[in-house]
């Protein structure tokens, strides 16, 4: 157990340095000068050398990823020094993150849950009538869905809650702290959007396993027991049937900062999303480089979690693994 | 020697835990646990002509989206970056009935440029895809079949290029290169190649036990020639059901570029450009957002449909012998 632990942290460090190495590589690749992006296009030469000395430009590009590299293990990510050229006024890519996560956190936690909130009653119940008018018609919605990217499904939101019914503000970010209510107002609506293009997946993944679980042996004892179908549902069935379930919404959370990109954009919040944009847009490396890390590690550490999930789910994964 | 023999193996045997588009999750909403046991005959028959139905409306539209793309040039259409002097900006759809859809926020047609903006959008999606699955094919099939140390490390080198957030990995790429479609192409296809080298490995890697191969190589076949034509055939079905979904999750892709300012410049149009565009005059003409909108959702789930139809019919094959 503890090999097969340690052969999984070994593969997960070297997918992160090769992400990291990645994003150097692409950024270097990429045209346009950051010190332009800077001190803009009329920039004297001298100017721009100066810039270039001081972000390390000068050197070779390995040498600037090891030397990254150095700083990122003992904490350090360096400054963001998009349209800052004073030393003083940049700010640490780390106090940035901490500044955008919260948001990004907040809408992708709050979608995630209001898409099992959704999916989880839909899939147990489809299951439950397979075949049935709510099955088909739950599989007929569901087709479109999954065919409905997010930058359609907003703007349609938007269209009938904001423009039509007048219920929800259109754009903006209303800090948790400053106003709770005035908060979930501004987040409902970009989280909904985003838990939409969610729910067909989780519920159908639900759904199937349910499916197979319900014709178990030790399910039709429950019922022959004389427990209410709810209670076998939803007692006995419903933790056996979640496996697949976890593994997608695993899956799923990891991709979610890309949903994310997108709704921050269209709803004007300065989450993470925003900033990587921003920080691509302004050849920003080290911004870029921290937010990639951070997403990328939080998308492994998500995935390790699943696993580490599934032994508690089901004993049985337990004793294959020791065995 | 290389003829296509009937797969032998159970699905189950060559599902991969790691593959994204394995036999569990391909498999489509509709026809899931369908497989005639439990269900009694008359919703079995019923599901499978409401399916049927679904997959003829499904290649009904993509042989009208295909077919007008193509013939784009043939039809009575104004040009696509052009004002339409008659018509004023942001006419509603079904004034007139040369001008059916209306026109932009700019006064240029919006029949003109949906159509071409599907010629776009379709371009984008079926060379990338098949640049895609050209390189992914070849590097699931070399590492599925000579596994080791090859094997191991372009695993490696798959796992992180999926553990980049695909958009990030998009724009990223998308960024280095001009604004122009092939930039686009480039990107798409690099997002594309670890999924169908995922999908080739899981495939190649039962196969590589079947008695053709072994047949193959006791007569003295070379490892290429076992790769490329005995192996590669037999992947080809598969493929094809996975390319499809590829192309709807491509013609979304295109427009997710459009949205954060990296895809097809304008004035060419295409949809995601023409839906990301629409959004400024939301409130005033909702049309011009939501007709690219609906012919966008329209042609994905129908790749979807075929593609899942597909991928069924293959799995049933396999499971159903």
């Amino acid at each position: 157990m503890l090999r097969y632990i340690a052969g999984k942290l070994a593969r997960t460090v070297v997918v992160l340095l090769l992400v990291s190495f990645f994003t150097v590589v692409l950024l270097d690749l990429a045209p346009g000068d950051p010190a332009y992006a800077i001190l803009g296009a009329d920039a004297r030469p001298d100017a721009v050398e100066a810039v270039h000395a001081d972000l390390g430009l000068d050197r070779p590009i390995y040498e600037r990823y090891a030397d990254w590299l150095g700083d990122v293990v003992r904490g350090d990510f360096g400054t963001s020094y998009r349209a800052n050229v004073s030393e003083a006024a940049r700010v640490s890519v780390t106090d940035e993150i901490t500044s955008a996560l919260p948001i990004t956190a907040e809408l992708v936690v709050l979608s995630f849950l209001l898409a099992l909130l959704a999916a989880v009653p839909i899939g147990v119940y489809a299951a439950y009538r397979k075949g049935g008018a709510f099955d088909r018609a739950a599989s007929a919605v569901f087709s479109v869905l999954m065919s409905t990217p997010v930058y359609v499904t907003a703007p349609l939101l938007v269209f009938v809650l904001v423009l039509q019914a007048g219920l929800l503000p259109a754009t903006g970010w209303v800090s948790l702290s400053d106003d709770p209510l005035e908060n979930l107002r501004h987040v409902i609506l970009p989280a909904s959007a985003l838990a939409l293009e969610m729910v067909p997946g989780f519920a159908i993944v639900l759904r199937a396993d349910m499916i197979g679980t319900l014709n178990e042996d030790f399910i039709l004892q429950a019922r022959a027991k004389g427990l209410s179908p709810a209670t076998v549902l939803v007692r006995h069935a419903l933790r056996p049937s979640s496996f697949s379930l976890l593994t997608m919404a695993g899956i799923t959370l990891g991709k979610l900062i890309g949903g994310a990109v997108i709704v921050e954009t269209l709803f004007a919040f300065p989450g993470l999303g925003s900033l990587l944009l921003e920080s691509i847009q302004a050849r920003d490396v080290n911004t870029v480089q921290g937010v990639v890390m951070f997403v990328a590690l939080a998308y492994v550490l998500i995935n390790g979690a699943v696993d580490l999930a599934y032994t508690y789910l089901d004993p049985r994964v337990r004793l294959r693994a020791t065995a | 020697m290389s003829r296509v023999l009937p797969p032998e193996v159970p699905s189950s045997e060559i599902e991969d835990p790691s593959d994204p588009v394995g036999p569990d999750e391909g498999r489509s909403p509709i026809e899931e646990g369908g497989l005639g046991l439990l269900t009694t005959g008359t919703t079995g028959a019923g599901r499978r002509r409401r399916r049927r139905v679904a997959v003829w409306l499904a290649v009904g539209w993509l042989a009208l989206v295909i077919g007008t793309a193509l013939l784009a040039d043939l039809l009575p259409l104004e040009p696509y970056d052009r004002i339409v002097r008659s018509l004023p900006p942001r006419s509603p759809i079904g004034l007139r009935l040369d001008e059916p859809l209306g026109t932009d926020g700019f006064g240029r047609s919006m029949a003109s440029r949906l159509v071409y903006g599907a010629r776009q959008s379709l371009l984008i999606a079926v060379v990338a895809a098949s640049l895609a699955g050209a390189i992914g094919t070849v590097i699931g099939v070399v590492t599925g079949y000579m596994r080791g140390k090859v094997d191991e490390t372009v695993g490696v080198l798959l796992d992180a290029l999926l553990a980049f957030p695909a958009l990030v990995l998009l724009m990223a790429i998308a960024s280095i290169g001009r604004r122009d479609v092939t930039t686009v192409i480039v990107a798409l296809s690099v997002l594309g190649v670890p999924g169908f080298a995922r999908v080739a490995r899981a495939r190649t890697l039962a196969l590589a036990e079947r008695e053709f191969v072994m047949t193959a190589r006791s007569m003295g076949a070379t490892t290429w020639r076992i790769m490329f034509r005995e192996i590669l055939p037999n992947l080809m079905p598969v493929l094809l059901s996975v390319m499809l979904l590829v192309l709807a999750a491509f013609i979304v892709a295109e427009g997710t570029l459009s949205f954060v300012g990296l895809g097809v410049p304008p004035p060419q149009p295409s949809w995601g450009g023409m839906i990301n565009e629409g959004r400024q005059s939301l409130r005033v003409a909702p049309q011009l957002i939501f007709t690219p909108a609906v012919c966008l959702v329209l042609t994905v789930m129908s790749f979807r449909v075929v593609g899942e139809w597909l991928g069924d019919r293959l799995d049933a094959g396999e499971g159903g012998r």
